[in-house]
């Protein structure tokens, strides 16, 4: 009897001490990647609501020949689906922020104000700028009451240079015309801050593009596509591990390979409608998602003709257009286009689909041909002059980088080694061409701070169509891409990283230092 | 049952330990598995085991328990040490700020239960008298 008693005493305590301890501390955490991962937006009823397009800013005040502008970085409330309101952290509390337009050869000067609660870094991507103003991810501007010793990032290396509330960024914008844009860069939460909302466009204009008959005015739009998921309440859902962004970095481990929301926003506006005339409109696609890859087309196609006239990529026009059925666009990609509505009656709508997505997803947005117009616009068969690409003949370096996302949450990682802002991976020479050749596991965006590159190949075949012109991000689309790259601008210490924005936070980013 | 009170001693001392590496264990693993899954999984199974042994040890201890208890240790403490020889960031390094003090401590709490385990069995008298040949 004693012995069966103490029997099942130890069967007892085992199971408690072996089990039930064990299983209690995982139901937490369990539960959590759950919930998280059952988050649904509320419903909205696509192609209802009318496509926003972001203010254009105007500078504070003009002198010496640049435009001195300033932004403030704050918390708003924006209705970004109808009936409910989303707290968004933008550019003068704007999302997406207002758009800047420049001029070749004309320097902006930007004061960002840090009025959110948390430390920020302002990149203007696809920029050429010199490396105080790119927006290192440890060069921070704190906020009001801020400790600069908090945020050293213990085990991330050294501390940056911080600035106290503001900060002015310069960008010569010493480049041909081109569609940036600009995002928060903040080491560790790039994620999560661009999600709330900080991004915006920089559309540089030059000459060379003025005098091209492409469409102009309110037929020249920005197309700022991006993903989100909303609580019911409105709020955007982003899992991170610490909703406050103040300490622990990093996402459940659901979403360490990206986080894919549910809704299709385009300008910040969920599934919109843009009503156009019967006339060609030039786009200018900005992948702003996070990790969402999109494979556009229109739906219907137009009859016996290709959907979009690429005109221009990440660095600017093409030498010559470029006919596409569809476009595939990495996060943070840019595709310049035209669609040509003519092809289309009068009442038709058109719906740009992305083939790669799943249910609500599938769609992004609609134009209805709203009216008949006679056409003032034309794309020339010679867009920009010869666009001086790097010689590969040339070349003084080949580096290679292998791309490996974590698993299940792990780090990501370049050559096996996760960011540290003090090891530097490449030092090249300032006025060199390299040829830098990058191979990954499936879907990473490769992008470059300070330059633009040429792909030379794709799996050691020809580049992609999607790989035209001037790049500063290429899709590596699981596979080897060669680019040249020539080091020009600056000397000094620059991020090249995934611009999956998760992969780049779990610290698949490294840097290079021009010598 | 083990014999005499310095196996006694031992036994408890080793429960104790186990206890303790199960602890740091059952600390760091909800925060560990919101993050990354290989290290969660790893950790909740070393908090089960650290929970058997500690337990069975408390109501007795053959040899063969000790034994497992040695193998079950040596194991999670090469773990430990591999992964800090070898970088393999996409699998043992989730972002979270690191718990190497935790880490280090739970090895060394490891290491002290290896030496106690085998203390303990080599006190113990065999249980059956045959000798089986190996
Ligand atoms: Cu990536």
């Amino acid at each position: 009897m004693s012995i069966t008693r103490r029997h099942l005493l130890k069967m007892g305590a085992m199971a408690g001490a072996g089990l039930a301890l064990p299983l209690g501390a995982i139901s937490v955490p369990v539960g959590r990647l759950a919930a998280s991962s059952s988050v649904r937006s509320p419903g909205v009823e696509p192609f209802t609501v009318p496509l926003p397009v972001p203010p254009v800013t105007k500078p504070a005040h003009v002198h010496g020949g640049a435009d001195y502008y300033e932004m403030v970085q704050k918390a708003a409330r924006q209705e970004i689906l109808p009936g409910l309101k989303t707290e968004v952290w933008g550019y003068d509390g704007v999302f997406p922020g207002p758009t800047i337009e420049a001029r070749r050869d004309r320097p902006v000067v930007i004061r960002q104000w840090n009025e959110l609660p948390v430390p920020v870094s302002v990149h203007l991507h696809g920029g050429k700028t010199p490396p105080g103003s790119d927006g290192y991810p440890t060069d921070l501007i704190l906020p009001r009451g801020h400790d600069p010793g908090a945020h050293a990032h213990a085990g991330h290396g050294s501390a940056g240079k911080h600035a106290h509330m503001f900060k002015d960024y310069s960008y010569p914008n010493a480049h041909r015309a081109a569609t940036l844009w600009y995002h928060d860069h903040r080491m560790d939460f790039t994620g999560p801050q661009v999600y709330r909302g900080l991004a915006g466009m920089y559309i540089l204009r030059d000459d060379v593009e003025d005098s091209l008959p492409l469409p102009k005015g309110d037929k020249d739009v920005p197309i700022v596509i991006c993903d989100r998921t909303f609580r019911d309440d409105g709020s955007f859902y982003y899992p991170s591990l610490d909703p406050t962004l103040q300490e622990e970095p990093g996402v459940l481990a659901h979403a360490a390979n990206g986080m894919f929301g549910d809704t299709i926003l385009v300008n910040g506006a969920p599934w919109p409608l843009l009503e156009v005339s019967n006339t060609m409109h030039r786009f200018r696609i900005l992948n702003a998602s996070n990790a969402r890859s999109y494979d556009l087309a229109l739906d219907p196609p137009p009859p016996g003709e290709k959907a979009f006239v690429q005109v221009g990529s990440d660095g600017g026009l093409l030498e010559a257009p470029i006919r596409h059925d569809r476009i595939a666009a990495a996060p943070a990609e840019r595709f310049d286009v035209i669609i040509d509505f003519s092809r289309y009656p009068v009442g038709a709508e058109v719906t740009l689909t992305n083939i790669g997505g799943e249910g609500k997803t599938r769609d992004v947005m609609r134009f209805v041909v709203a009216r008949g117009e006679k056409e003032e616009s034309a794309v020339p068969e010679r867009l920009a002059p010869d666009l001086d690409f790097p010689d590969p003949g040339n070349v003084e370096v080949t580096r290679r980088f292998q791309f490996i996302a974590g698993v299940f949450g792990g780090m990501s990682a370049i050559n096996q080694k996760v960011f540290d802002p003090d090891r530097i991976d490449a030092r090249p020479r300032l006025g060199s061409t390299e040829v830098w050749e990058i191979f990954s596991d499936p879907s990473h965006p490769f992008h470059m701070h300070l330059v633009h590159f040429k792909v030379l190949s794709r799996d050691g075949g020809p580049p992609g169509p999607y790989d035209a012109g001037w790049k500063d991000t290429v899709s590596l689309r699981g596979g080897t891409v060669r680019v040249a790259v020539r080091f020009e601008g600056w000397r000094g210490k620059y991020v090249f990283h995934c611009h999956n924005l998760e992969h780049e936070d779990m610290m698949m980013m490294a840097n290079f230092e021009v010598v | 049952m083990g014999g005499g009170a310095y196996a006694t001693k031992l036994r408890h001392l080793a429960t104790v330990l186990a206890f303790a590496s199960q602890g740091i264990h059952l600390w760091v693993l909800p925060g560990q598995l919101a993050a990354a899954m290989f290290p969660g999984i790893f950790f909740f199974g070393v908090a089960v085991g650290q929970g058997l042994l500690g337990t069975s040890l408390l109501f007795g201890g053959g040899r063969w328990r000790a034994r497992l208890g040695v193998l079950f240790n040596v194991f999670v403490i090469l773990v430990w040490l591999l992964t800090r020889a070898v970088s393999i960031p996409q699998l043992f390094e989730p972002i979270q700020l690191p718990v190497e003090g935790l880490g280090a401590a739970a090895t060394v709490i490891e290491s002290a239960l290896v030496v106690v385990l085998i203390a303990l069995q080599r006190s113990m008298p065999r249980k059956r008298k045959v000798r089986y040949t190996r």
